[in-house]
């Protein structure tokens, strides 16, 4: 195991872990909490990367974060709108706000597909500047996704949390009890994009790149991400969910890692994302299906001792 | 523009999928002025558009025609969630009315919130004194809800899930309280401890009632108007004396002779033979 799991190999995937932890948190509020899949969440996270980078090389990492979000909120505030303003399927809106963003995301990056940051400060060049160990990344993604998560489980405890996973729960009870569902799903969405698209922003700081088709394929790790953390940790309290959240991404990134260490190509890497989601998603049934077939097993064995008395003592009758 | 009259309608129609095969009028020229702390039941067959009527009072869809208007203000094309403020609703199905995934409290948060009209309140967490509020109004309905507060509901049975729903659809008091025979999917014991408990708080606060009913005894006993509907329309209209004098004999011949035809309800004749 030890020359599997080297401690550089730890390191990073606890810092893309927690990076990429805040797209699963955006499905945690998107998909667990509003019960909608939000498509738009490649575009969006490109979306977050391309604008973060663009104003991290004019000179303004800090700021470059922020504007990440504030892209994050508009591409989700468009998403919503089409869902509740104009009577189109969720689904349908996200995969809509995907196509159109590569065009936005390719223009934001001024017509090119790449961008590259490597003589740039951004938050991750001052915080090596600031702290004297190698564990810089780590310390900045990591404080940067708990205190997200905080947030994000102490707004889900107000009233309009409350309101918000009510939408998601039941939407008759919820237009039963004057609450704005339309405005409950935008708010949400919004929420989630800038969550997707700081994601993307930390991103482009951290591999000090970005690149038009980065996003591709996120929804999927971020579903992984999302289901590992919720198989593992179940019900409870929201913050208890959203640091499953964050477990689900870590472990998703070693799960990664090792894979990357079992000279799996990196070409393959989507597919392995996606039997990962694949068996994610299936394990809870499977479990059960697995637990019946044993049930099942135990009791035709009883049941073939029952017929065998029963058609002894008929029997005896006659 | 206050008045005597909680609930006003005049011309109400509404007609489902005009133009295809399936179209419905289920609303036909419906009239109905219910004076302030009227208790009416109501009974008809099935598809004479009870459901109908309750959903073109809280907004879940808009009527094609007519005049809704309640405590003197005109509603009729005032949005769902904007009138659902004052109209509290029960359904049927005892899973309609509370969010499964969040606990007893949180639902209830979610109810009181209609009782602040502040905008900031929506930033504020539920206080200790609001829970300790939650608790007593909790007690009152003798289910040992009280100590399960922070239980998801949908671990709750459907009775307690419906004394539940009532408690949160009353906890501000409504302009309208309607119910949507909101204790027929509960089993007899359960069902007449909800009853009674909706009696108790209907009586107490004076709110204005609708309910509908398959129960012909309760038709006649509950509140003090009855109202038969069908084919969209309100058919009978009885209350004070000529209502005390009436039995479940007279109101059936009653419909037969308004409706012109015998009320079909399966579920409303096998009450009609106890």
């Amino acid at each position: 195991m030890g020359s599997i799991i080297t401690l550089s190999i730890v390191q990073s995937a606890l810092e893309l872990g927690f990076i990429y932890a805040l797209v699963a948190l955006a499905l945690f509020i998107s998909f667990s909490i509003l019960n909608i899949a939000d498509l738009s969440t490649d575009g969006c996270f490109t979306l977050g990367c391309a604008v973060c980078a663009s104003v991290t090389i004019a000179g303004h990492p800090v700021l470059a974060l922020f504007a990440a979000m504030a892209a994050g909120i508009c591409s989700g505030f468009v998403t919503s709108f089409l869902q509740t303003k104009m009577g189109i399927q969720s689904i349908l809106a996200g995969i809509i706000v995907n196509t159109g963003l590569y065009t936005i995301n390719i223009a934001v990056m001024g017509f090119a597909s790449q961008l590259n940051l490597f003589n740039c400060d951004s938050v991750f060049t001052w915080a090596k500047s600031a702290m004297p160990t190698s564990w810089y990344k780590l310390i900045v993604a990591a404080v940067i996704v708990i205190v997200i998560g905080i947030l994000v489980s102490v707004f889900l405890n107000t009233r309009l949390g409350l309101s918000i996973r009510a939408t998601g729960d039941n939407p008759d009870m919820v237009r039963a009890s004057s609450i704005n569902t339309s405005l409950m799903i935008t708010i949400g969405l919004c929420v989630a994009n800038a969550l997707t698209a700081l994601s993307g922003g930390l991103l482009a700081q951290y591999q000090k790149s970005c690149d038009i088709n980065l996003g591709t394929g996120m929804v999927t790790i971020a579903l992984a991400s999302l289901i590992i953390g919720e198989t593992l940790i179940g019900k409870g309290g929201m913050l208890k969910r959203i640091a499953g959240v964050i477990l689900g991404s870590c472990l998703y990134r070693f799960i990664v890692a090792i894979a990357l260490r079992m000279n799996v190509p990196a070409e393959c890497l989507k597919l392995v994302s996606a039997l990962i989601v694949a068996i994610a998603i299936a394990f809870p049934y499977l479990k059960t299906k697995l637990s019946f077939y044993k049930a099942r097993r135990l009791s035709r064995e009883q049941n073939q001792r029952y017929i065998k008395e029963l058609v002894e003592g008929a029997g005896h009758e006659e | 523009m206050k008045s005597e009259n909680m609930l006003l309608m005049k011309h109400v129609s509404k007609t489902f999928h005009p133009g295809t095969v399936n179209e419905k009028c289920a609303l036909d020229d419906v009239e109905l002025v219910l004076k302030k702390g009227d208790f009416a039941t109501i009974v008809g067959s099935n598809g004479a558009g009870k459901s109908t009527l309750f959903n073109a009072i809280t907004g879940a869809f808009f009527v094609d025609k007519g005049l809704i208007m309640l405590d003197g203000e005109d509603i009729t094309y005032r949005k769902e969630y904007v009138r659902s403020k004052v109209i509290g609703h029960l359904f049927q199905d005892p899973l309609k009315g509370t969010a499964p995934h969040m606990t007893i409290e949180e639902n209830m948060a979610l109810a009181y919130l209609r009782a602040s009209t502040s905008k900031n309140a929506y930033f504020s967490r539920i206080k200790a004194a609001d829970k300790k509020k939650f608790r007593e109004q909790l007690a009152l309905l003798g289910m040992g809800l009280e100590d399960r507060m922070k239980n998801p509901v949908g671990l709750l049975s459907g009775g307690q899930r419906q004394a539940l729903t009532l408690l949160m659809a009353t906890m501000v008091t409504p302009k309208i309280l309607l119910l949507d025979e909101h204790t027929a999917a509960l089993d007899p014991a359960t069902a007449e401890k909800v009853l009674n408990l909706t009696k108790q708080i209907v009586a107490e606060r004076q709110i204005t009632c609708l309910m509908v009913t398959h129960n012909m005894h309760q038709a006649l006993e509950l509140g003090n108007r009855t109202l038969m509907m069908d084919g969209g329309r309100i058919v009978l209209d009885v209350s004070g004396d000529e209502r005390s004098r009436m039995t479940v004999e007279d109101l059936l011949s009653e419909f037969a002779k308004r409706a012109g035809k015998e009320l079909d309800n399966d579920r409303i004749l096998a009450t009609v033979k106890k």
